[in-house]
C-alpha cells in the first residue's frame, strides 16, 4: 500500500457521505468489463501494426550506433556507404537539422510538451552513451539501407566513462518531482521515530534490472503530403508526439501542423497497437 | 546484411557438391539463428544453400528400439512426437523450454546443433572477440559475464552453448550422422561440440564441406523416468543460467543406472560423467546427489558476475534428482 493510498483512505474515512459525481457514471470505464475495439482484428491477426500500413513511395532509415561510452566523433568516413546501392541520405551530425532543447518533464505545463530526456539527437560531436545513434542511412531498401550502415566508418576521441551507479551518487540530485508527484513525502517525525524505536531494521533491498519493451519502437513511418506532414506511430500519447515529432520542429511548423488527417493517420496507427481509440476520437473533435 | 548468393538443392548430393565447391557458405536451415546473425553482419557468407529442401524431414524408429531424427524435422516436431514424448520425455521438455513457439516451428535439429553462442561479446560488433575475430581477445573476461561459462573455458573464451536440445541429447548419448564428400560417418555427441581451448572459433567437428543428415538416440529404457530442469531469469524466453537433463534408475534403493548433462555452464553440453560415477552403486539419498554435485563442480571456476552458476549448478543437480528418485525411479 503506498503512502498516497494511505493518506487517501484516510481523508475518505472523514468525509461526509454525498451522491456519487454524475459524472463519474457517465464515463465510469473503471471496473467494467470493456472489449478492445481492435480484439477481434487483433485475434485473427488482421490488426495493423505501424510497419504495415503502405504508404508510396517508402524509403527505410537505419541507425548507426556508436561504439564508445563517452567522448566524441572525431571522423565520419560515409563516402562508401553513399556509394552503396539505393542509398538516398546519410544524416550525420554534420548535416541535422538543428532541434531545440525540450523542456523536461513538466507536468504543470503538459500543453508546451516535454521530453523525458534533453540529451541531444546528432546535434554535435558529443557521445554520451554506447549505442547512441551517430548517423543514420537513407535508402530506397531496409536490406539496402543496413548494408550501407555497416559501411560508415566513425572514428572516435575516447574519454573515459563512469558507467557505476555507486560512482555517480556524488552528482545525483533530488528531482523536484517525480512524474508529478513530490519526490519525497514525509509524515510525522520519522528520524526521531528511529531513534527512539526499540529496534530498527536497517537494509537495502536491490531489484533487479527490468526493461519496459515498448511495442514497436523500430518502426515510424512519416508521410508528407503537399507539406503537410502525418506520422504512423505506435504511442500512448498522440498528442506529446504531435507536439514533439522531428517533423514538426523540421518544418518549423508547431503544433498547428497536426491537423485532422494527421489524427486520423495516428487514430489507425493507435487501434493498431490496441490502445483505445477514445482519446484519438477526442483529438479529431 | 551483405550480398549472397543462394540456391536451394533438392538432394543431400546436390547440396554437399554445392557447399564443396564454394568457399565460405553456409547451410541454411530454419534461419532463427544464421540469418540474425547475417542481420548483425557476424556471418557474412558469399553464398547461402537452403536445405529445407531436403527429404530429411522424418522421425523413425530404429532396430534397436532407438529413434532417428532427421536433421530437417522442426523442434516442435520433435518436442511432440509420441516417441520422444514417451521414451525420452526429457528431450521434449527440453525442446518445450527453449525459445518461443514460432521459433520452434522454424528451427530445425541439425541448425539446433550448429546455433552460436549468445555471448553479448559475440554479438557486438564494437567488443573483442576470439569466436568473430581470433587473437582479438575476449571482452567478456573481466567484462559482464553473468550468462558465461564456469565449467572447460579458457583464457581466450568463457562462451556458453545456447541450446536447451542438445543438454537433453548429450545425456542421451545421442549420435550425429554427417556426410560429405567423401562419404557418410557418425560423431559421438559428446565429441561433436567442442572446448573453446585456443581455438574458440572452432565451435563443432563438422568439416566445412560435411552435412548434418540425423541425429539418432541409442534405447535407454530408464530415461522414461527423466527430467529438463532449466533456472532462468524469467519464467520464458530466456537462455539458461543453469539447466540440467536427468536420469535415473534406481533399484531398492540403490543407483543402477544415471545421466546427468548440464546446460548454460559451458562451451558445450556440459556432460557429467564425473558426477555419474560418484552416484552409481550408491545409495539414492540427498547426500550422496550433492557429493555427486560437488564433484563434477570441483573445477568449475566463475569470472565474476558468473560465481553464483557454481552453487547454483549444484543446488539444481541435487534438486532434480531427489524429484527423480522420489518419484521412485525405474525399478
Amino acid at each position: 500500500v503506498s503512502v498516497m493510498q494511505s493518506v487517501m483512505e484516510t481523508v475518505a474515512r472523514f468525509l461526509s457521505d454525498s451522491p456519487p459525481d454524475p459524472l463519474l457514471q457517465q464515463h465510469a470505464y473503471v471496473g467494467r468489463s470493456l472489449d478492445r475495439v481492435d480484439a477481434d482484428a487483433k485475434v485473427r491477426g488482421e490488426a495493423h501494426f505501424t510497419a504495415e500500413f503502405k504508404v508510396a513511395g517508402l524509403t527505410y532509415a537505419v541507425l548507426v550506433h556508436g561504439t564508445i561510452a563517452k567522448g566524441s566523433v572525431s571522423e565520419i568516413h560515409t563516402e562508401s556507404a553513399e556509394k552503396a546501392p539505393g542509398v538516398l541520405v546519410i544524416i550525420t551530425h554534420r548535416n541535422m537539422p538543428r532541434i531545440k532543447t525540450p523542456p523536461i518533464v513538466d507536468f504543470n505545463n503538459i500543453g508546451k510538451g516535454f521530453a523525458l530526456s534533453d540529451l541531444p539527437i546528432m546535434q554535435d560531436t558529443a557521445v554520451h552513451w554506447d549505442g547512441e545513434p551517430v548517423a543514420v542511412v537513407v535508402a530506397d531498401t531496409l536490406e539496402r539501407a543496413e548494408y550501407a550502415a555497416s559501411l560508415v566508418r566513425v572514428e572516435y576521441d575516447v574519454a573515459t566513462p563512469n558507467v557505476s551507479f555507486q560512482g555517480m551518487k556524488d552528482e545525483a540530485v533530488v528531482p523536484p518531482n517525480v512524474l508529478g508527484e513530490p519526490s519525497e513525502i514525509k509524515i510525522g517525525d520519522p528520524d526521531t521515530a528511529q531513534r527512539e524505536a526499540d529496534a530498527v531494521v536497517s537494509h537495502i533491498y536491490r531489484a533487479p534490472r527490468y526493461n519496459h519493451n515498448a511495442i514497436e519502437p523500430h518502426a515510424t513511418i512519416a508521410v508528407w503530403n503537399d507539406g503537410q506532414p502525418a506520422v504512423f506511430d505506435s504511442t500512448q500519447s498522440v498528442d506529446l508526439t504531435a507536439i514533439h515529432s522531428p517533423t514538426s520542429s523540421i518544418s518549423k511548423r508547431k503544433t498547428c501542423g497536426w491537423s485532422r488527417p494527421l489524427s486520423a493517420a495516428v487514430s489507425a496507427a493507435r487501434s493498431a497497437c490496441g490502445i483505445t481509440r477514445r482519446f484519438a476520437r477526442q483529438r479529431q473533435r | 546484411m551483405k550480398n549472397f548468393a543462394y540456391s536451394r538443392p533438392e538432394t543431400a548430393e546436390g547440396a554437399i557438391h554445392l557447399i564443396s565447391g564454394q568457399a565460405n557458405s553456409k547451410f541454411l536451415g530454419g534461419g532463427t539463428n544464421l540469418v540474425d546473425l547475417m542481420r548483425e553482419h557476424i556471418e557474412q557468407p558469399d553464398s547461402v544453400i537452403d536445405i529445407t529442401g531436403l527429404h530429411s524431414q522424418g522421425i523413425a524408429e530404429l532396430p534397436d528400439g532407438g529413434i532417428s531424427i532427421g536433421a530437417g524435422v522442426k523442434n516442435s516436431a520433435v518436442a511432440n512426437h509420441p516417441l520422444v514424448r514417451t521414451r525420452y520425455p526429457l528431450l521434449s521438455q527440453a525442446i518445450l523450454f527453449g525459445a518461443s513457439g514460432q521459433i520452434r516451428n522454424m528451427a530445425t535439429t541439425g541448425g539446433n546443433l550448429m546455433q552460436r553462442t549468445r555471448c553479448y561479446y559475440f554479438y557486438d560488433g564494437a567488443a573483442r572477440c576470439n569466436k568473430r575475430n581470433p587473437g582479438a581477445g575476449c571482452d567478456a573476461i573481466g567484462s559482464f559475464n553473468r550468462m558465461h561459462a564456469i565449467l572447460g573455458a579458457s583464457d581466450h573464451c568463457i562462451a556458453t552453448h545456447p541450446s536447451d536440445m542438445c543438454v537433453a541429447l548429450a545425456a542421451l548419448d545421442a549420435t550425429v550422422h554427417v556426410a560429405g564428400p567423401s562419404g557418410e560417418r557418425t560423431i559421438a555427441f559428446q565429441e561433436f561440440h567442442l572446448l573453446p581451448g585456443d581455438t574458440p572459433h572452432r565451435e563443432t567437428s563438422l568439416r566445412p564441406d560435411e552435412l548434418i543428415t540425423a541425429v539418432h538416440l541409442p534405447p535407454l529404457s530408464f530415461a522414461q523416468n527423466s527430467r529438463y530442469r532449466k533456472v532462468r531469469d524469467r519464467a520464458s524466453y530466456a537462455f539458461a543460467l543453469v539447466s540440467v537433463a536427468a536420469a535415473l534408475e534406481t533399484e531398492g534403493g540403490t543407483i543402477r543406472n544415471v545421466r546427468l548433462a548440464l546446460g548454460g555452464v559451458a562451451h558445450r553440453p556440459w556432460r557429467a560423467y564425473t558426477a555419474e560415477a560418484a552416484m552409481t552403486g550408491e545409495r539414492a539419498t540427498p547426500q550422496t546427489f550433492r557429493r555427486a554435485a560437488d564433484a563434477e563442480l570441483a573445477s568449475a571456476r566463475g569470472y565474476g558476475h558468473n560465481d553464483f552458476k557454481i552453487e547454483l549448478a549444484r543446488r539444481v543437480i541435487a534438486s532434480v534428482f531427489s524429484e527423480l528418485s522420489g518419484a521412485g525411479g525405474v525399478q
